[in-house]
């Protein structure tokens, strides 16, 4: 788990903490609620699985894993695909054949069968292969719509150290403007430059 | 949905171009575009005329000008099955024909020569640069060579399953080399919407932390649903395919999404489909991306339902749509079969309700790109409510063969250098330049004030703009003639670098110091009469003010080239840098070239996921059936509407006049009523000719 894994985790759980309490059968079961709106939710609990150890010479290289990649993103069963070069594994997330829902579905086997088609042959023991249950809407919806930050880029003729003075000096203009203080109103002095809508200024 | 692109993937063609032609009755003489059927929806409801009425005008549908529900139940030729075929397929829904002339050497030709290289030959030519691209078959990402060839600059990528692919990049070397100047690599989203380095680019989209833009326009398709059925569009439900069409709240849902993003949140938005109208709530939804924080929204429309619904015209308006991205591809029935007719009554209720409208031609070599000239003198004649043209060169998606895919083949400075000749020389290539120019002018506010600027850093490839002016006399000025905008970019550009690691006064001095010497890149003797453009460059740059650039707007017409990818022009670099996205209902943003160019892994899979098969949404909607969504046209009508007349008819030629070179720009619409009143193409006389006495000799 990397540096964006623990901010998804924190995200999900701050955003969808008390929201995510849409049962199974009380609810229809195409839907997720938030905040007493429905969304339309092709998935839920889908299967993830990571075959890892792989030979690299199978891989061939990055196009061609690139490729292997695209061909998996055509089975409509699955929803994503990962084959990692480097790191030689290959991660799907796909929609499985005991699935609670009415869209495609397809076995483990099919895909170990058509990777072996493509000239990959996973291997499926405990050791070099991890099925898990996937929660589509927690892992995938939710991260895409409410992805953390993960990095922070200055804006143009700044130095990062510049920036975080400038940032912080921009945050406290922004506080002062909306918490104005009684000589602020008195006498219209002192007020920020900074403008409130600052990134609006696109006509 | 506007034509962006052609998908020649799953069009019949033998058959139904037969029956097209064998229908074809008004149509073909005036078609123009090589024979055959002409595109115009002669080829369905000219087959139609066969089995039905007999006759009448192919675009008519069969020529008793009834609708559709009315034909079926009355017309009284006895084929009602043939009808109903027809009558909801008849617009705009076969693909025209072009020949080939079987004398063409093509070696020689200076079209297709750079196609018809040896191979020996082609790597002879000097490389300009190594980029990544696609194999069209395969998807292999392979590298692509770019280099040049004559004028052309062309790209070559070799498989070793499928071999040599070779594409014209661009067509013209001076263009390139000067567009390039202007690249450089923007910032990503800080909160990319999907995990992953993009290692497998373009496989990877979502977007990761790889792309280098923000959102600079979001599109978001509300439906898939639309009224006509265009042969080369691949946005629509074909009948039987599921609807996608979200909720007003899984919209809002989205536009909040694309609010979120860091540094720079989306701000323009385009509302698009199917065709956008057609969803139910569009007013609401309108109203929602308002709340959400869009300061522009565009309706991207074929402008038919709102040119007959003035209501929802000004609805949508109210809701604060402010501009209407409307396809226009031509100024004539034969290159704008979609919808030539009914483009006066879309311009006219805009003009009412107050929107601006964006022309969206998609030029295509031997269909259309006569006409481009006619385009710019049409949104001229109508700058009330034209604010830009937009043309966008084809993008050739899905397989087609590959002779007319040579044909068909145009890029932006293939474009551009037609312009030049179609408007006397008046607009010229040196006029336009890259959509990254523009950041020039970013850069340098966002080093003096610390705040973050919209960033417009796409690749220079892809896209291309100028200015117009229409001056009190009737000259139109380009922005370039008077405006050293290359030197404006050096100047502000020479600042940013100077601005780097100084503090906030020492920035604003050299702001200052290069502030006033921006006047000195204005040629006041140049600038249109009306336009103090030093003066709207100081509010910009001191005062932050950007009311003047919208007086700017308002004063010109702004001349758009943007040029999406397809597999064989495919450049990964590009598609990387590039800004316009599609926000999707799974939370994910797609940059437009992965999202169309492999619509089987992206536009088309997820959006199926949140589609509902046609036969549940009939259930949903008893009301709603496929054929009813249709649009019927009926030409006789719309030809004798005064609108119609006095947008074409009444139109004045700013080429021909003296002071714009004199020459009339070709193909410009000579109007000859079928129907009602006579009416002649007019040349206005110039209200205040300016000519010097050569010229008076001349007139």
């Amino acid at each position: 788990m990397d540096r964006r894994d623990n901010q998804q985790v924190e995200t999900t759980k701050q955003v969808f903490g008390p929201q995510t309490d849409v049962k199974e059968g009380e609810k229809d079961s195409n839907f997720v609620e938030e905040n007493g709106k429905k969304f339309r939710m092709p998935y839920k609990m889908i299967k993830k699985v990571t075959f890892s150890n792989l030979d690299q010479k199978e891989l061939i290289d990055i196009p061609h894993c690139a490729r292997l990649q695209y061909r998996l993103l055509l089975f409509d069963a699955v929803i994503k695909a990962k084959v990692d070069y480097h790191k030689k594994f290959i991660r799907i997330i796909y929609n499985h054949a005991e699935a609670d829902n009415n869209r495609e579905k397809m076995g483990r086997k099919q895909l170990v069968d058509f990777m072996a088609g493509e000239g990959v042959h996973v291997k499926t023991d405990d050791m070099n292969m991890v099925e898990e249950d996937y929660d589509y809407y927690k892992e995938l919806y939710a991260y895409a719509y409410f992805s953390p930050s993960i990095r922070e880029a200055p804006p143009y003729g700044w130095t990062r150290e510049q920036w975080k003075q400038e940032k912080v000096r921009q945050e406290k203009a922004k506080y002062r403007m909306e918490h104005p203080t009684f000589f602020d109103k008195l006498f219209g002095k002192n007020k920020p430059k900074v403008k409130k809508d600052g990134l609006k200024l696109h006509p | 949905m506007t034509g962006q692109s052609h998908n020649f993937g799953g069009i019949n063609e033998a058959k139904g171009q037969a029956s097209a032609e064998k229908g074809s009755l008004e149509v073909e003489d005036s078609c123009g575009c090589g024979g055959g059927g002409c595109g115009c929806g002669g080829g369905a409801s000219a087959g139609g005329d066969d089995d039905c009425c007999g006759g009448g005008k192919a675009s008519e549908g069969c020529g008793c000008g009834k609708g559709a529900a009315e034909r079926e139940e009355s017309c009284g030729c006895g084929s009602k099955v043939a009808q109903k075929t027809v009558a909801f397929e008849e617009v705009n829904s076969k693909r025209p024909e072009t020949k080939d002339d079987p004398n063409a050497n093509l070696a020689v030709d200076p079209v297709f020569a750079p196609y018809h290289r040896t191979i020996e030959e082609i790597e002879k030519m000097p490389v300009i640069e190594q980029t990544m691209t696609v194999c069209p078959e395969c998807k292999l990402i392979i590298q692509g060579t770019i280099y040049k060839d004559g004028d052309n600059v062309m790209i070559r990528k070799f498989c070793p399953e499928h071999k040599w692919n070779l594409e014209k990049y661009w067509e013209d070397y001076d263009m390139y080399t000067k567009m390039k100047r202007y690249n450089y690599f923007g910032r990503g989203l800080d909160n990319p919407n999907y995990l992953g380095q993009g290692q497998n680019c373009p496989f990877d989209c979502g977007i990761c932390e790889r792309h280098k833009t923000h959102t600079g326009l979001a599109n978001v398709v509300v439906t898939n649903r639309c009224h006509l059925s265009c042969w080369y569009c691949f946005f629509y439900a074909k009948e039987g395919e599921p609807i996608y069409e979200p909720t007003v709240d899984e919209l809002d849902k989205i536009f909040r999404n694309l609010k979120s993003a860091k540094p720079i949140p989306a701000n323009a938005l385009q509302i698009t489909g199917g065709e956008p109208t057609m969803h139910p709530e569009i007013v609401e939804v309108i109203r929602r991306a308002k709340k959400a924080g869009f300061d522009q929204i565009q309706l991207n429309t074929t402008g038919i339902n709102l040119g007959f619904d003035r209501k929802l015209a000004q609805g949508i308006k109210d809701a604060g749509c402010g501009t209407l991205y409307m396809s226009c591809d031509g100024v004539s029935p034969r290159t704008n079969p979609k919808n030539y007719w009914e483009v006066p009554h879309a311009l006219d209720a805009c003009r009412e309700a107050g929107i601006g409208v964006v022309l969206v031609p998609t030029v295509i070599r031997g269909i259309n790109e006569h006409e481009m000239g006619a385009l710019i003198d049409f949104a001229l004649n109508n700058m009330d409510v034209i604010r830009a043209v937009n043309f966008q060169p084809v993008s050739l998606v899905g397989r087609m063969p590959t002779r007319l895919r040579e044909k068909q083949r145009i890029t932006i400075p293939g474009a551009i250098k037609l312009i030049e000749q179609q408007t006397n020389g008046k607009i010229r290539k040196e006029h336009w330049f890259s959509v990254p120019y523009v950041g020039g002018i970013n850069k340098f506010i966002e080093a003096l004030t610390g705040e973050y600027k919209y960033d417009l850093s796409i690749h220079f490839a892809c896209g291309a703009a100028t200015y117009l002016f229409l001056d009190d006399d009737n000259e139109v000025i380009p922005i370039t003639d008077f405006v050293d905008a290359a030197g404006l970019v050096e100047t502000l550009q020479r600042a940013v670098d100077e601005m780097q690691g100084k503090g906030r006064l020492t920035r604003k001095a050299i702001a200052m110091k290069a502030l006033m010497n921006l006047p000195k890149l204005v040629d006041k003797e140049k600038q249109p009469k009306s336009l103090n453009f030093g003066k709207m460059l100081t509010n910009i740059f001191l005062k932050n003010n950007f009311d003047a650039m919208g007086a700017l707007h308002s004063k010109s017409l702004f001349l758009g080239m943007m040029h999406f990818q397809d597999e064989h022009t495919y450049d990964i670099h590009r598609v990387e840098k590039c800004d316009i996205h599609y926000a999707m209902p799974d939370g994910q943003v797609l940059p437009f070239c992965t999202f169309n160019v492999f619509p089987e892994v992206y536009r088309d899979k997820i959006q199926k996921q949140y589609s509902i098969p046609a036969k549940e949404w009939a259930k949903v909607n008893p009301n709603w059936n496929y054929r009813a969504d249709k649009y019927i046209r009926d030409v006789k009508k719309l030809e004798q509407d005064p609108l119609f007349l006095k947008t074409y008819a009444d139109m004045q030629d700013y080429f021909a006049m003296p002071i714009n070179g004199g020459k009339p720009v070709a193909n410009f619409p000579v109007f000859k009523p079928k129907y009602g009143p006579t009416a002649q193409p007019t040349v206005k006389p110039v209200a205040k000719p300016i000519a010097t006495p050569v010229e008076e000799k001349a007139i």
